[in-house]
């Protein structure tokens, strides 16, 4: 999406002023609501979900004058309503781009996505297994044992599991997901650090 | 929203995009303000992904997972992940020792030892013949291939065929095919494979919808070749059409 607008250092700071008056909890919350616009613009299907959630910001930032006086409430929410305007012109361009493209052309497009889903398994693996030995062995033994089993099997595993730390089955789910998190964030960027082959 | 079994379920449809416009408004604004919200949504989609690759997703949302899910990159980064701790976690479990005492385990009456061998033995050939049928409906893990419709003659048609290598890595090969936007009104339809080696043959669809079908096909049962497959069109009155065109690739 092309911007029209660009975010300059005063305008991020009246944005986060806007947002807390405590620095440091405004910056957090920044973080906050970019992650999950983001993570709203992925699961509504959109292929460029950062560019999507970033131009959100700036047409915020760019009517903050207007608005930070009298709005009252939860700014992420505003946040919300402009996303859904962005998403709308989204779905514009993307059906004015889909029907110029041939489907000839379309078709070669499907090349790539074929390529990314079955090339590379060695090297996920081998950023895996580095990933697994960063984690503490309690950690990798957690997170190694919680995905292990499937079905009803799985289920069950998880009561034992939950049982023999002595915690709740979801708060073992969430403690699990925490781990499964971090080795995610730690694999992708051992990828990044590796040339594809 | 707490997440309760029902706010789980309500992420699962918003996330395999079947939820309703005000719902997904709803989960939306409570997305960007609840943090314990927000974690559980990370917490259905990975679980999603780890279904999607056992296998145990429906019929219905495995479509939904192909068509819609998988759509951003992000997430197609995210099932290569899973892919990956699904090896991690395998190789893992090969690893660790029998976690049973094998002398607590066994019964010291010959009698009961007897029954107890004979138990071990009929749930090992359950287990066996278990295991083989079920491998060979939904394979583990899968490449996943997403074929359009080429309108053109195997020689003089441009567009390029997409290409896999052989061996594949997983189970099984699960192909995605996107019906035609004016495909006549079929109750179902059926796959016919053909082959530049000469097989040819029905492959049953595994999901369908009015947008999609996929057949999956088991590595085990791949040669190097051309492919081509031919979709008809079955009717509510039990006849069946060709469709124009067919859905080629090549394993190599």
């Amino acid at each position: 999406m092309k911007k029209e607008w660009v975010l300059t250092q005063d305008a991020f700071d009246e944005l986060l002023a806007w947002l807390d008056a405590d620095r440091d909890r405004a910056g957090s919350k920044y973080e906050t609501i970019r992650l999950r616009l983001i993570k709203i613009f992925t699961c509504r299907g959109c292929s460029e979900a950062e560019e999507l959630a970033d131009e959100t910001i700036n047409r915020v930032v760019a009517r903050l004058s207007d608005i930070a006086v009298d709005y009252h409430g939860d700014p992420a929410l505003y946040f919300y309503a402009v996303s859904q305007k962005i998403h709308l012109e989204y779905l514009r361009k993307f059906k004015a781009r889909k029907a110029e493209v041939p489907v000839e052309a379309a078709a070669d497009q499907l090349a790539p996505t074929i390529h990314c889903l079955t090339d590379d398994i060695e090297r996920d693996y081998d950023c895996l297994e580095r990933c697994l030995d960063k984690l503490s062995a309690n950690n990798r033994e957690l997170v190694l044992g919680y995905y292990q089993e499937e079905k009803q099997a799985k289920i069950d595993h998880h009561k034992r599991l939950a049982q023999e730390m002595g915690i709740a089955v979801n708060a073992l789910r969430i403690r699990a997901h925490r781990i499964r998190r971090t080795l995610e964030a730690c694999v992708h960027g051992c990828l990044e650090q590796q040339p594809a082959h | 929203m707490t997440p309760t079994p029902e706010v789980q379920e309500k992420l699962r449809r918003y996330l395999l995009g079947s939820l309703g416009d005000d719902d997904r408004e709803l989960v939306e604004r409570e997305l960007l303000t609840s943090d314990e919200l927000f974690e559980e949504l990370l917490i259905v989609e990975d679980e999603i992904t780890d279904e999607y690759l056992a296998g145990e997703l429906s019929h219905e949302d495995r479509s939904l997972f192909d068509q819609y899910f998988l759509n951003p990159p992000e997430r197609q980064e995210k099932l290569r992940f899973a892919r990956a701790l699904n090896r991690g976690v395998k190789a893992a479990d090969d690893k660790q020792p029998a976690r049973k005492s094998s002398s607590s385990f066994w019964p010291n009456n010959p009698f009961l030892f007897r029954a107890a061998a004979i138990a071990a033995i009929v749930v090992i050939v359950a287990g066996v013949l278990w295991i083989t049928f079920r491998n060979r409906s939904t394979p583990a893990t899968f490449a996943v291939l997403r074929l359009t419709v080429s309108q053109g003659t195997r020689s003089g048609d441009v567009t390029e065929v997409p290409t896999l290598n052989l061996p594949l890595r997983e189970d099984g090969l699960r192909i995605v095919i996107a019906l035609p936007s004016q495909s006549l009104p079929a109750t179902r339809y059926r796959v016919q494979m053909e082959t530049d080696y000469g097989d040819k043959r029905f492959v049953e669809p595994v999901t369908q919808d009015n947008q999609s079908l996929t057949v999956m096909l088991p590595s085990g049962e791949l040669r190097r070749g051309q492919y081509s497959l031919i979709l008809f069109a079955v009717m509510s009155d039990g006849a069946s059409q060709r469709i124009s065109g067919s859905y080629r690739f090549n394993l190599q």
